[in-house]
């Protein structure tokens, strides 16, 4: 297997006469725990609809671990386990029996695994028929499914929907668990922004079809970390100052007359005091740190609703 | 395929609506034996021949529309529930899974149709007391049985077309009703006004099977009727394709 698990390259996706998934190039890198974040028809199922091929992308190349071709797809596909849109079973079979009709459409050989994955989800000595099941425990055999027979890929959409917060925590901690101890990669889609950042150690942003960006999480703290932001009238004299007169060198001059500082010692009676001496004017003065919620909201102009 | 053909035939081993379906159909020889035994109908002379007759005749004619049955057991729940999706996400080729759905429906079908028909001529045998003229039919009732295998597989993959277009399972069902029993009588009352007509009857597959029933009770049939056997084939082969073509690029 190569260095990335899934790659895509400009891949396009129509549904009669509307796009999508419009020119997405991303990597997902082995051993990745990569977040999809999108508001509401922002493409994130369907991109996990063209890994998995419930869709056939219109346009564009795909490479699914280390696979290009057709015939290759399903052969990746085979070692991938999913969990898209909600947990799709069959209603007149308990849990361990819908797990055992996977294990053998698998050809996974060791029975034990179906034993193994209904624990991990807390569902071993459940007999109900999985119709009788509440949303939660669907949801839990949802991802036994996926996760049976330790698959290299899996990809979770939205994963955490219906799970109570014990449920929540659990989950992230299997993922994490199944990331560090089997090199599980894992694709992850959530509307709750804030668990995604608890989980994901990379980022894609998706906006009506498009990738907005892509980011790892050290990157993304960088971004998001706690900061001063002043808007001055001359940012390199600012700098100056920070830099001689305070000794802060941990800051960066943004456009349009603002400057960010990051400083641990920062402080803003301090800095203010240091700047007006020297005739510096302080235009604004603010004091903050981002959010990954934040950032998409930024990121993609404002809206809400992730 | 083996793999999923051994997972399709585990689950359809767990249905109860398939074990339900063969026990009535057990229940409905018994009870049509039991009412040949003790009921006297005035023109039935002989019951053993009779019984066999009435079996020949309601298998094959109830085939296609049993089988129907038994793909909505097989490929209802995945149609409802969307669970084609695992499947295919698990990266089952797409062409397999009609083909394995195709066999699985084919081997509960004629399974169902083995069970039934070896359950009626124990029964019918012990009840009625077997005699000559009912067992000369039993021959000449496998030949048709194993004549018309093409021609239900060829329908089994037809209603797998149907299935993925129209999407109202029940609206589905009486469709299908209408197309397999009262269509080939309407075909027959319009023939008078064109050749067309004639022909759809003609070519209609319960005509094809009424046409074997009768054979088998005329005694006439004493091989594979290769005729039904071409008439299925080519059914299987045009309507496979037709599946294969529907399933391949659809989106899920």
């Amino acid at each position: 297997m190569g260095e990335n698990a899934v790659s895509f390259h400009t891949v396009t996706k129509v549904y009669g006469k509307q796009p999508v998934v419009k020119d997405v190039s991303l990597a997902v890198k082995a051993g990745d725990i990569y977040g999809l974040i999108g508001k509401n028809g922002a493409g994130k199922t369907t991109i996990m609809k063209l890994i998995t091929g419930l869709a056939q992308p219109s346009d564009g190349h795909m490479s699914i671990l280390g696979e290009d071709t057709e015939k290759g797809y399903q052969l990746a596909r085979q070692r991938t386990g999913s969990l898209i849109e909600n947990p799709y079973l069959y209603p007149s079979m308990d849990a361990r029996q819908n797990l055992e009709y996977y294990r053998r459409q698998k050809g996974l050989k060791d029975k034990a695994l179906v034993d193994e994955a209904l624990r991990i989800v807390g569902l071993y000595d459940e007999k109900k028929k999985f119709g009788k099941f509440s949303l939660g425990m669907k949801q839990r055999l949802g991802i036994a499914q996926a996760i049976l027979g330790n698959p290299e890929l899996l990809i979770l959409d939205e994963p955490i929907n219906g799970l109570d917060p014990t449920g929540i925590i659990e989950m992230r901690e299997m993922l994490q668990k199944l990331n560090r101890e089997k090199g599980t990669t894992i694709v992850v889609s959530s509307h709750i922004l804030n668990e995604m950042s608890m989980i994901a150690n990379r980022y894609a942003f998706i906006h009506e079809g498009k990738l907005v960006e892509e980011i790892s999480r050290a990157a993304l703290e960088e971004k998001c970390r706690k900061h001063l932001r002043l808007k001055v009238n001359d940012t390199e004299k600012t700098a100056m100052l920070l830099e001689q007169h305070l000794a802060i060198r941990d800051y960066k001059v943004l456009p349009h007359h603002e400057i960010e500082i990051y400083d641990e010692k920062r402080n803003l009676n301090s800095i203010t005091k240091v700047l007006i001496e020297h005739d510096v004017v302080i235009l604004s003065a603010s004091e903050g740190a981002q959010s990954l919620e934040g950032y998409f909201v930024q990121l993609i102009g404002g809206e809400h609703h992730a | 395929m083996r793999k999923y053909l051994k997972a399709e035939l585990y689950r359809m081993a767990l249905r109860i609506t398939y074990r339900n379906t063969l026990f009535f159909f057990l229940l409905l020889s018994l009870a049509g034996s039991l009412v040949l035994k003790f009921v006297e109908i005035a023109p039935i002379t002989n019951p053993y021949e009779t019984s066999m007759t009435i079996m020949i005749s309601g298998i094959l004619t109830s085939a296609p529309f049993l089988l129907y049955g038994v793909l909505d057991m097989v490929m209802g729940e995945d149609l409802k529930h969307k669970t084609l999706n695992n499947t295919i996400a698990g990266g089952v080729p797409r062409l397999r899974m009609i083909t394995t759905k195709i066999l699985t429906t084919a081997f509960f079908g004629l399974l169902l149709a083995a069970v039934v028909t070896s359950f009626h001529l124990l029964s019918t045998g012990l009840l009625l007391g077997a005699n000559a003229d009912g067992l000369r039919l039993i021959s000449g009732f496998l030949y048709s049985f194993v004549s018309s295998i093409p021609l239900w597989c060829g329908l089994i993959a037809l209603y797998i077309v149907i299935a993925f277009t129209f999407t109202n399972q029940v609206m589905l069902g009486i469709l299908t009703f209408i197309a397999l029993y009262i269509l080939p009588s309407v075909f027959l009352l319009l023939r008078p006004l064109s050749s067309v007509f004639a022909t759809l009857h003609q070519y209609h597959p319960m005509t094809v099977l009424q046409r074997l029933v009768s054979m088998v009770e005329f005694n006439q049939l004493y091989a594979l009727d290769w005729r039904t056997l071409a008439y299925g084939g080519i059914m299987l082969v045009i309507s496979t394709g037709a599946a294969y073509a529907v399933f391949r690029k659809k989106d899920f």
